[in-house]
């Protein structure tokens, strides 16, 4: 049985066509938006570029000629989200906002929507609070606070190939965890820790962000024990983070233990400089994940003398058919060049016992026995910066943050007249479909 | 008797503590920090006794059962759903929790809750009436779509004035606001096939002559959403 008879095609069919959205219209309807609560002065201290008073706060209005969008200073969700540096025109103060192109899957419409509501309820000064969010167009803009320093993934890129020092992982690890554990509590679970999730403020606050795959553990007001759902949004680049407990799918489930075996392996991306088990064939990720076996970091008390004379060895064994392929300075040439001289640098540094006993904490194979996130808040690998006379910002030099918008010029994309102009060109196209 | 620390409260005690608190935090007299910090610790306590926290189990199903109970006698939910703007961000979550919680349990086949929120539906337009406000129109939608499995309750919305309102509230500005109305919309009419059916047969002039809105909306998210459903609602066979 249907659930509607047919009668309703004819008035189905005379609806299609799509109305344009003029901009000075959405204006008009536009409310202000909910109030950052009490935990105002916490997110306050977190983000420095905010205005300093609540009700200044209020202004972040669903309102599009509130925003003037500077530069495109990052990408995500498979090129599908656009992150610009926005200078918001009432208070002068700098954004960012997150344009996500909705035309997309149902599925992954779901998942931006879920993102988006998660981040909503949340409240803490270590996680990327979302402003507002509107809809223009065809995209959602989420309006977010500016971070200076960008991803943990972008330092490593700019600047720290070989990985960052240990204290700015240690401070950068303190931030994420106070954020994990808070998420925890409220029956979270991330599903997607990552260098490239975790950005770092003007001050030096690190912040968790890309909740699109997170999900609750406490379904109809009971909380589950485990909780068996894969995540497979952008699974091709999640899962060399992602615990056996998740990858395996099998009938025991995981929980919020997985996070802290993505924590681990975090730690090994932000002290290697790269991650853990990425040069491998998914299929064999799996199997050494299941075997138990454990990534390490990279210091002269895991990098054997030996082993980096064997690797040279090998690379040049590698290189004499390289030269006779005509590749030339092929990328593989390159890449084993690169593998080699980040060998070298692993050998000259040592890492603490402090920072080796965290990773191996975090990568335990049983997932019981991994610590929580409250528990790892109080290891000695993050104590040890809490009387360090230094910030996180000493730490990075000499990268650069993001400070000021004026040496950008204004990104035209998002001003009326090419919108209108881009308007007009889609309707033209829709007009033409026939049903 | 434990032997460490205080004794613990029976279940009466609670909701009378949080009924006390809640009415403090309703009056809004000059204490109104102090209340709202006694309904977020009354909150939290009972919120641990229906679902425990990480580590630590529920209570006992004697003891909730006493805790459902008292909170029917006292009309402790509507309580908590009419104030809910005034509770803090956190606590807000906690009413959630308890809320959904309550809802599913069940007597052999009976769902006691749903038996009474039947009787008394004004929990359920504050509810739909909560899209009104921002800050509490999350919460509230999390609330209606656990009420939405529930085939009585989900029916009782339907054939209501107030679900109109609908038509509205996924049409405002904030992107999370209305696809969270769109989400708990699509459920009550998908739901419950044969009831969603009768109620469309029944109502098929008005309800289309305000689905067209949706249809011919300004705002992409909303005309996507409205086609989709409606092809669902068009080609689901059963």
């Amino acid at each position: 049985m249907s659930l509607l008879c047919y009668r309703c095609l004819p008035c189905f069919k005379t609806r299609v066509s799509v109305s344009s959205s003029k901009l000075d219209e959405t204006e008009s309807s536009m409310e202000s938006f909910v109030k950052l609560q009490k935990d105002a002065g916490t997110i306050l201290e977190a983000f420095p570029l905010l205005p300093l008073s609540v009700d200044r706060m209020n202004q972040y209005r669903a309102n599009v000629a509130d925003y003037e969008l500077k530069t495109v200073i990052g990408r995500g969700f498979s090129g599908a989200t656009t992150i610009s540096l926005a200078r918001h025109r009432p208070s002068k103060s700098l954004v960012a906002v997150r344009k996500t192109n909705l035309e997309l899957s149902a599925e992954d419409v779901l998942l931006v929507q879920n993102e988006i509501t998660v981040t909503r309820q949340l409240s803490h000064p270590n996680l990327l609070p979302y402003y507002c969010t509107i809809v223009i167009n065809r995209e959602v803009w989420t309006i977010a606070p500016v971070m200076a320093y960008g991803s943990v993934q972008d330092l490593i890129h700019a600047h720290f190939h070989n990985g960052l020092h240990e204290l700015a992982i240690s401070l950068i690890l303190r931030d994420v965890l106070k954020g994990l554990d808070y998420l925890h509590h409220l029956g979270y679970v991330h599903r997607s820790i990552k260098a490239s999730h975790i950005l770092i403020s003007l001050n030096g606050k690190a912040c968790l962000t890309g909740l699109r795959s997170s999900i609750s553990m406490i379904r109809h007001g009971v909380r589950l024990k485990r909780i068996h759902d894969f995540p497979r949004s952008q699974i091709e680049t999640n899962m060399y983070w992602l615990s056996s407990q998740i990858l395996s799918q099998n009938l025991e489930g995981y929980g919020p233990k997985s996070d802290m075996y993505s924590l681990g392996i975090t730690a090994c991306e932000m002290g290697n400089g790269c991650v853990p088990f990425q040069d491998m064939a998914p299929s064999q990720m799996l199997l050494e994940k299941s075997n138990g076996t454990m990534p390490r970091l990279l210091d002269s008390t895991t990098v054997d003398a030996s082993m980096l004379q064997d690797k040279e060895q090998a690379v040049e064994a590698d290189s004499i058919p390289n030269l006779e392929n005509d590749a030339g300075p092929s990328g593989a040439d390159k890449g084993s060049f690169d593998s080699l001289s980040s060998d070298q640098a692993a050998y000259k540094r040592t890492f603490s016992c402090m920072f080796h006993q965290f990773v191996e904490a975090c990568l335990h194979r049983n997932p019981s026995l991994r610590p929580t996130a409250a528990q790892l808040f109080h290891h000695a690998f993050i104590k040890q910066v809490r009387k360090l006379p230094v910030g996180l910002p000493v730490l990075l030099s000499p990268v650069k943050p993001l400070k000021d918008a004026d040496p950008f010029p204004n990104d035209m994309s998002g001003e009326p007249e090419v919108d209108a102009v881009t308007e007009t060109m889609e309707n033209l196209e829709i007009e033409t479909w026939d049903f | 008797m434990p032997l460490f620390g205080k004794a613990q409260k029976t279940p009466a005690e609670v909701v009378k503590a949080l009924r006390d608190a809640i009415l403090a935090l309703d009056k809004g007299d000059k204490k109104a920090d102090k209340a709202s910090e006694e309904v977020a610790k009354q909150l939290k306590i009972v919120k641990e006794m229906l679902i425990g926290t990480g580590d630590s189990e529920p209570q006992m199903e004697q003891v909730v059962a006493q805790l459902a109970q008292e909170m029917y006698m006292s009309h402790l939910l509507l309580l908590l759903i009419q104030n809910l703007s005034k509770i803090d961000f956190e606590p807000k979550k906690d009413v959630v929790q308890i809320f959904n919680n309550t809802l599913r349990r069940q007597i052999g086949t009976r769902s006691p809750t749903v038996d009474y929120i039947c009787t008394h539906r004004e929990i359920l337009f504050t509810l739909v009436g909560g899209y009104e406000s921002q800050e509490i129109a999350l919460p509230c939608g999390h609330m209606l779509r656990e009420c939405a499995r529930f085939e009585p309750l989900a029916k009782i919305i339907l054939f209501s004035d107030e679900f109109y309102n609908y038509f509205k509230y996924v049409e405002v500005s904030t992107f999370d606001i209305a696809s969270d109305a769109f989400s708990t919309f699509k459920e009550l009419l998908t739901n419950h096939k044969i009831m969603c059916a009768e109620y469309l047969e029944l109502n098929y002039e008005n309800f289309f002559r305000a689905y067209q809105g949706l249809l011919d909306s300004e705002n992409y998210v909303t005309r996507r959403q409205s086609l989709k459903l409606l092809g669902e609602l068009l080609l689901d066979r059963q």
